[in-house]
C-alpha cells in the first residue's frame, strides 16, 4: 500500500503546483474586494435596508459579470458582507466592528441616523470610507462619512419650495415625523422649507418611537387644520399607518414625504386618495430620467416583480457606484486613497445628474453629493417627475440661509 | 367639539382593544396563579395567522379571525399541558417557564416567516365610517362590538355554566373552590384555552390595523398587565373597568402630549393606585 501512494501523493503535489503557476491560475485570476453592508434587514426600519440588496444583487451582476473593478493593474471582484443591524446604533456598531476588524471590508454602506453617532468614531479611527443616506450625520469629526445619493433632509427645502409655487392656496402645515436623529433633522429642514416659501407651520411634535396607534396624533395634527401633511421622515410602517388614520379621518389635502413605500401605504389607503402628494424620488421607469435608469428599472422589475419599489432600492447601489468611480480615479481599493480621489472630483456621477460636493456651511465639511433634485407627485399612482429644483437656487434666494440656520438652532442642530 | 368626539372615538377604541387582550391575560392570571409573559406572543400568533389565513391566502377576513381563536386557544391549551402545569402554582417558575415560551414562540415565528419587513395585512373593511363630523375605518371600529361581543360570550359562559361558575371560584376562592369539587387543573386549562383565545382574538382584529411583527406582543403584554394589575387578577369586571379607564387616559396624554408621556403616565397611576389599593381598583382574587 505504502508503494501505492506516494506517487499519488506526488501527483497531487505536481497538480497544485501546476495549477497555481499556470496562466488563468489562481494567482492570474481576480482578487475579491469587500465592502460591508449594515443595515437595518429586519424590523422598524427594515423597509430603510432591505429593499437596498435588490439593487446591490444587480449591481454585482453588472459589476463582476464583466470582468469585476478595476484598480490600477488590479482588477477585483466585488463582495458585499451582510450584517443586520435592525436599525439599533449598538447592533450597528457590532456590525462595524465585524465588519472591518474580521471581514477586512474596505467600505461600508450604512442607513445612518443614531447609528453614526455611535460608529462613527470606530470607522473614523479605522478611516474606512462611509456611504450613508442621512446627510445630516456628515459632521467634521466624522472625516471619512459620505453621503453621495439620498439628499436627506436636505430636500426637503426643495420639496417645499415646489408646494409653496405649485399650490399657493395651501397655507398651514402640520408635519408628523418620528423622534431621533432623523426624525427631528426632518422637521428642522421641513420648517424651514415651509417657512421660506410662506406656509406656517402648525404641527411639528415629534411621536414617540414606540407609538403603536397613530389615532391620536393624527386627531391632534388634524386639529390644527393643516392644508399640508409632511411625513417629515418616519419609518415606512409608521407612514402607512399615519396615513390610514389621515384618511380615516376625514383629511384631504396635500400629502408631503422624504420617501414612500408606495406598496404599503396603499394597502391602506385609496391610490386616488394619494394623488398629488410631493416627494422627490421617481420610480427609474420615468422617462425624465436617463436611459441607464429606465434599464436597472426593467432589470430589477424582471427580477422582483411582486416587489414595490422605492428610493431605497437604487440608493445603495448608488453608494456603490461612487465607490466605484472612485476607485478606478484613485486606481486603488485602499480606503482613504478612494476617499481623496473622490474629493479631489469636481464632479461626481449620480443617478439625477452630475453632483458636487456641498456641506460646509452646514455640516462642517463638503461631504454631501448634491445634483439638482427632481420633484415628484404622485400621479395615476405612480410618482412622476414635474420639476427639478437646485439647492444652489434655494440657498441664494434672500433670506433662505437665515431661516435654515434658525431653524436648524431651534432643533439643536446648529 | 369634532376634536373631542374624535379623542372619544380613538378612546372608546383603545379601551375595547385593551379589554379583549387584557380579559384573557386575567383569567390566566386569577386562575393559574402565573404571570404569563407569552400571553403578548399569543396574541402575535393570532395577528399572524391573520397574515397567513387572509392576506397571504385570501380566506375571509372573519374565517381566518376565528381560526386565530382556535389555533392561539389550542396553543394556550398546550403551553398549560407541556410548560405552566408544572409549575404547580409557583409563580416564580411559571413567569420563568412563560420568558422561556416568549423566546420560543418569537424564533419560531421568525424561523417560520423570517424578519425581514413588517408583514403588510390591508383592511378588509377600509371604507370609512362617518359619525357626523368625526370618523374612522370600519375596519378599526369593528374592534369594539367584537370585543363586547367576546366579553358578553365570556360573560355569560363564566355566569350560566356549571363549569364558568367553577372557574370563577377557582380565580376568587381557590381552596373553597376545590373543595366543592371544582378540578384545579381543569379550571386552569379551561383558563388558558379562554384566555389565549382572547388574546388570539386581539392580534387578529388588530393585524390590518397594527404593524405585524415578531415582537408586537412585547409592548402589549406591559399594557395588559398594568390593566390586570389594577383590574385585579381574575376579576373580569375590574379588569373591564381598567381598561376603559387607561383606554382613554393613553389616548387623552398621547393626543395632548406624547406617546411615551402616555406609557409613563399609565406607569404611574399604577403605582399610585396600587399603593392605594393592593388589591386592585374593584378586585378580588390576588390578594
Amino acid at each position: 500500500m505504502k508503494g501505492t501512494c506516494k506517487p499519488v501523493w506526488a501527483l497531487a503535489l505536481i497538480v497544485c503546483v501546476a495549477t497555481f503557476f499556470a496562466p488563468g491560475g489562481v494567482a492570474a485570476q481576480s482578487e475579491v474586494v469587500k465592502i460591508g453592508y449594515n443595515a437595518p434587514l429586519s424590523g422598524p426600519a427594515a423597509a430603510w435596508g432591505l429593499p437596498g440588496l435588490e439593487g446591490v444583487g444587480i449591481w454585482l451582476e453588472e459589476v463582476n459579470g464583466a470582468g469585476g473593478i478595476k484598480a490600477g493593474d488590479k482588477t477585483y471582484q466585488v463582495e458585499i458582507v451582510k450584517f443586520d443591524n435592525e436599525g439599533d446604533a449598538g447592533k450597528a456598531l457590532l456590525g462595524a466592528r465585524k465588519l472591518i476588524l474580521e471581514d477586512k471590508v474596505v467600505a461600508m454602506l450604512m442607513l445612518g441616523g443614531a447609528e453614526s453617532a455611535v460608529v462613527q468614531p470606530f470607522v473614523t479611527k479605522e478611516k474606512i470610507i462611509t456611504f450613508v443616506l442621512i446627510a445630516s450625520d456628515i459632521a467634521k469629526d466624522r472625516p471619512y462619512l459620505m453621503d453621495v445619493t439620498d439628499n436627506f433632509p436636505v430636500y426637503h427645502l426643495l420639496h417645499t419650495e415646489y408646494i409653496g409655487e405649485a399650490y399657493p392656496k395651501a397655507k398651514k402645515a402640520a408635519i408628523l415625523s418620528q423622534d431621533g436623529e432623523i426624525g427631528v433633522a426632518a422637521i428642522a429642514w421641513s420648517e424651514a422649507g415651509f417657512d421660506a416659501a410662506g406656509i406656517e407651520v402648525v404641527y411639528s411634535k415629534p411621536f414617540g418611537m414606540d407609538t403603536t396607534d397613530f389615532a391620536p396624533i393624527v386627531t391632534a395634527a388634524l386639529a390644527t387644520k393643516p392644508d399640508i401633511l409632511s411625513m417629515g421622515a418616519s419609518y415606512p410602517e409608521f407612514q402607512a399607518l399615519i396615513l390610514e388614520q389621515a384618511y380615516t379621518q376625514g383629511w384631504k389635502g396635500i400629502i408631503t414625504s422624504a420617501c414612500w413605500d408606495f406598496k404599503a401605504i396603499t394597502a391602506k389607503v385609496p391610490v386616488e386618495w394619494m394623488q398629488g402628494a410631493v416627494s422627490g424620488f421617481p420610480d427609474f421607469d420615468d422617462p425624465k430620467l436617463s436611459k441607464t435608469q429606465n434599464e436597472f428599472y426593467a432589470k430589477w422589475q424582471a427580477k422582483y416583480p411582486d416587489h414595490g419599489f422605492s428610493e431605497i432600492v437604487w440608493e445603495y447601489m448608488g453608494g456603490l457606484e461612487v465607490w466605484k468611480f472612485g476607485v478606478e480615479k484613485a486606481a486603488s481599493i485602499e480606503s482613504e486613497k478612494v476617499f481623496e480621489a473622490l474629493k479631489a472630483s469636481e464632479s461626481v456621477p449620480h443617478a439625477f445628474g452630475p453632483g458636487v460636493w456641498w456641506g460646509k456651511e452646514v455640516f462642517g465639511v463638503d461631504n454631501l453629493l448634491v445634483p439638482n433634485w427632481p420633484i415628484t407627485e404622485i400621479r395615476s399612482g405612480k410618482p412622476a417627475i414635474v420639476a427639478q429644483k437646485s439647492l444652489a437656487d434655494w440657498l441664494a434666494k434672500p433670506g433662505n440661509k437665515d431661516i435654515l440656520f434658525k431653524c436648524l438652532a431651534k432643533w439643536k442642530l446648529k | 367639539m369634532e376634536f373631542i368626539g374624535q379623542t372619544i372615538l380613538n378612546g372608546l377604541m383603545t379601551s375595547s382593544f385593551y379589554a379583549l387582550i387584557a380579559v384573557g391575560l386575567s383569567l390566566v392570571v386569577g386562575v393559574m396563579h402565573i404571570v404569563n409573559f407569552a400571553h403578548g406572543e399569543f396574541y402575535m400568533v393570532g395577528a399572524y395567522t391573520v397574515w397567513v389565513l387572509y392576506a397571504k391566502m385570501h380566506w375571509p377576513f372573519f374565517l381566518a379571525v376565528a381560526m386565530a381563536i382556535v389555533i392561539v386557544g389550542l396553543l394556550g391549551l398546550v403551553s398549560e399541558r407541556l410548560v405552566f402545569r408544572q409549575a404547580k402554582g409557583n409563580i416564580l417558575s411559571g413567569f420563568i417557564m412563560s420568558v422561556g415560551l416568549v423566546f420560543i414562540l418569537q424564533v419560531a415565528v421568525v424561523k417560520i416567516w423570517g424578519l425581514g419587513k413588517m408583514k403588510p395585512v390591508p383592511a378588509a373593511y377600509p371604507q370609512v365610517l362617518d359619525l357626523g363630523g368625526i370618523s374612522t375605518s370600519w375596519q378599526r371600529f369593528i374592534v369594539v362590538p367584537a370585543t363586547i361581543l367576546l366579553l358578553v360570550a365570556l360573560w355569560n359562559f363564566l355566569e350560566r355554566f356549571k363549569v364558568g361558575r367553577g372557574l370563577r371560584a377557582a380565580a376568587m376562592e381557590p381552596e373553597a373552590a376545590a373543595l366543592q369539587g371544582v378540578s384545579v387543573k381543569k379550571s386552569a386549562a379551561l383558563a388558558m384555552l379562554l384566555g389565549s383565545a382572547m388574546a388570539g382574538a386581539a392580534g387578529a382584529l388588530m393585524a390590518p390595523i397594527m404593524s405585524v411583527h415578531p415582537y408586537m406582543g412585547h409592548s402589549v403584554v406591559w399594557t395588559a398587565f398594568v390593566v390586570v394589575i389594577v383590574g385585579g387578577a381574575g376579576n373580569i369586571r375590574g379588569t373591564i373597568w381598567a381598561s376603559l379607564f387607561f383606554g382613554f387616559l393613553t389616548t387623552i396624554i398621547t393626543t395632548l402630549l406624547d406617546s411615551t408621556i402616555a406609557s409613563l403616565v399609565t406607569v404611574l397611576v399604577m403605582l399610585i393606585l396600587l399603593a392605594i389599593r393592593p388589591q386592585g381598583m374593584t378586585g378580588y382574587a390576588e390578594d
